[in-house]
């Protein structure tokens, strides 16, 4: 068996660590690409979104490479993502490859059985080990992001928050237990702090929005970077360790979160629309309240939920006196016309800041 | 005399403005780009240079879609994107605007001001029905030249409705209203119509539109789209004098800003029109990002190169 799953961000580093942890061979599907994009597009759905075609992308190039089984998330709507695996499936069966599609609902007790059969022949321990592993490898990836988007606006020498970023990862994949991943986390968070950095106050914006856009750099044009050059401090709302505690562990103090956030959402959206479309309008609120120079909401163009969330949230933005920018993605999407807006809107908080700053 | 240069690359045309200390435009220039940026810089440069004797650059700004590649090739003190420079020049024109509308060759935008600071801005994402290319193309089909689109549809005494939703059925749509026999003058103003209904439902949707408002960018020459505005929001809209290179007139003033910080300019002289330029782009073979990487040589020495996303080629170059 040779295993294969989509990309987003750097899943397929903790996914890897995951399978072969349960004795699989995993096969590492080829790096996101424009041809990856092409080839999602052409056998996709003209107005399906670009989650799917990416992925559908990703399946057909890992294939292409000899994998025979697939593994990608399903989803319980009002999102239309529970259904792609069914369609793209479909899609792949048509273009004739010989291959398994195994579909990880989103409930612990479905997932477990699911891995457990992956994972044939090897002990509850192992099972666990790997799991451990592969967590910690996620956490270790997540915090070191969350450094770099603080460091990033702060750095003297352009570039070099993230060079120590990208040999941080490298090191992650190839590390082999916890003590090892451990060690990696807290000497590339150490090094980051140490880097020359400038003393000043940089613009703070929080990122809203779909969790696939927000954390796959290629499909959003590497926005965090490119904020962080700008001299942008960015809060990104969604990192993957908290989907994977929310939506399949639901973690106690991640459901206590939700709660809050349902609750802050509710004079503008009484009720679960799918996706992330409420939270995206909680964390804009919250956002707001704590001060915050701007929001910042990406999502794939025809997403349903962070469409809904786009409508409510000029009205957030006039209450709660925070500007918004929404970024809808396809796969046409040009980079000029993205710089163009997000030096606009950098502009305008600093006009603002320097206003606030004036007036008190 | 001391004076600071604008220059805005658009799609369809290249503006150069010329201000002097005070912030006064003295002289200004539109060039259509005709897709050569290089040398419709060149050429504007060269005509500034010609019509103005004993001028002292003291800063150059660039912007539009072509500021960064301009950038390098004058040597701009400061390079912005054109929502900025817009509401800069806007601002400086018309102190208390709140509202400005632009439309351009291929994008319009609408800027939101409130005592002197943009608080919001808009621009068009996925469509470019209501643009100048648009209309230029229409003005062409129906063998009417661009600069007597708005008196004709001035002349329009009945309403014609036009489906202004997406260019290629706003086309069908008309030709479908000439073969019923409509009168040329009718057909223009709907198209009008129909382009400032789409634009404030896409642009300016949900957006508080309060005077004074100013229309620029080159499709504010165009009487027919500042009346079928003015009807739409029921009040005044007021065209500056420099309506069609508003953009480079921001830019020279942010130009200005930067030069009154005391740098001296980067400015590489108006030299540059003698100079060569050859870009070149290529495919980094890298990594997976498969970078479109473009290399800039001014007269064989490479000047610029951007596009890589690690910075392996565009930190190699140490002379732009």
């Amino acid at each position: 068996m040779k295993l294969a799953f989509p990309h987003m961000g750097h899943l397929h580093i903790v996914l890897k660590e995951l399978f072969t942890g349960f004795g699989c061979q995993v096969l590492e599907t080829p790096p996101i690409t424009k041809k990856t994009l092409e080839l999602g597009a052409k056998y996709s759905p003209e107005t399906v979104c670009l989650p799917f075609k990416m992925t559908l992308g990703n399946f057909i190039e890992a294939l292409e490479q000899g994998a025979d089984t697939l593994v990608t998330c399903g989803g319980v709507g009002p999102c239309r993502l529970g259904y792609y695996s069914e369609v793209q499936k479909g899609i792949l069966q048509q273009l004739g490859y010989p291959f398994k599609l195994i579909t990880v609902e989103p409930d612990l007790i479905a997932v477990v059985k699911d891995l457990r059969l992956l994972a044939a022949g090897k002990s509850w321990r192992e099972i666990y080990r790997s799991f451990k592993q592969a967590g910690a490898k996620m956490a270790a990836l997540d915090n070191i992001e969350r450094q770099l988007n603080l460091i990033r606006p702060r750095e003297v020498v352009a570039g070099s928050a993230d060079q120590l970023g990208f040999q941080a990862i490298q090191a992650i994949d190839g590390a082999a237990g916890l003590a090892e991943i451990q060690r990696i986390e807290e000497k590339t968070l150490a090094a980051l702090q140490a880097l020359a950095q400038r003393q000043y106050e940089p613009l703070r914006i929080g990122l809203v929005g779909e969790i696939y856009v927000m954390l796959e750099p290629f499909i959003n044009q590497d926005l965090e970077r490119r904020l962080g050059q700008m001299g942008v401090e960015v809060h990104k709302t969604m990192y993957l360790s908290d989907y994977v505690r929310a939506h399949l562990l639901r973690k106690r103090e991640y459901l206590e979160t939700y709660k809050t956030l349902a609750a802050l959402a509710k004079p503008y959206l009484g009720h679960y629309v799918g996706g992330h479309g409420l939270k995206s309008v909680a964390r804009t609120i919250q956002m707001g309240q704590q001060s915050y120079d701007g929001v910042i909401q990406a999502y794939p163009f025809t997403c349903m939920p962070e469409v809904i969330a786009k409508n409510i949230l000029p009205q957030v933005s006039k209450d709660l006196d925070i500007p918004v920018l929404t970024l809808a993605y396809d796969e046409q999407s040009g980079e000029a016309g993205l710089m163009t807006r997000l030096e606009a809107f950098v502009d305008l908080l600093h006009y603002r800041r320097r206003q606030k700053k004036a007036g008190c | 005399m001391k004076a600071y240069l604008g220059i805005d690359v658009g799609s369809v045309s290249t503006n150069i403005t010329v201000m002097d200390e005070a912030g006064a435009v003295t002289d200004s220039l539109y060039v259509r780009t005709q897709g050569r940026p290089i040398l419709a810089v060149q050429e504007g440069l060269r005509q500034i240079y010609r019509q103005n004797s004993g001028l002292a650059v003291q800063g150059v700004g660039t912007t539009g879609s072509g500021r960064h590649l301009t950038g390098v090739i004058v040597g701009a003190d400061s390079v912005k994107n054109e929502i900025t420079a817009h509401a800069v020049a806007a601002m400086h024109l018309v102190p208390d605007v709140q509202t400005v509308l632009e439309i351009g060759g291929q994008d319009s935008k609408i800027i939101i001001i409130r005592n002197g600071v943009v608080t919001d801005f808009a621009m068009n994402t996925v469509c470019a029905a209501g643009t100048g290319s648009f209309l230029d193309q229409q003005a062409a089909r129906l063998n009417i030249p661009i600069e007597q689109f708005g008196d004709l549809a001035l002349e329009s005494t009945a309403p014609v409705r036009i489906a202004g939703r997406c260019a290629v059925f706003a086309e069908s749509d008309m030709i479908h209203k000439q073969q019923t026999g409509h009168s040329i003058q009718d057909i223009l103003n709907g198209l009008c119509q129909a382009l400032v209904r789409n634009y404030l439902n896409n642009v300016g949707k949900g957006k508080p539109l309060a005077g004074p408002v100013l229309f620029q960018g080159g499709v504010a020459a165009n009487k027919g789209m500042k009346r079928a505005f003015e009807e739409a929001l029921g009040c005044e809209v007021i065209i500056p004098a420099h309506y069609s290179v508003m953009g480079a007139v921001g830019a020279a003033l942010l130009a200005r800003e930067e030069a009154l910080s005391g740098k001296p300019t980067a400015f590489r002289g108006f030299d540059v029109v003698n100079s060569e330029y050859t870009p070149r782009s290529f495919e980094c073979s890298g990594c997976a990002n498969l970078c479109e990487v473009i290399e800039l040589k001014m007269d064989g020495i490479v000047i610029g190169c951007w596009g890589d996303r690690c910075g392996k080629w565009s930190n190699q170059v140490t002379v732009a």
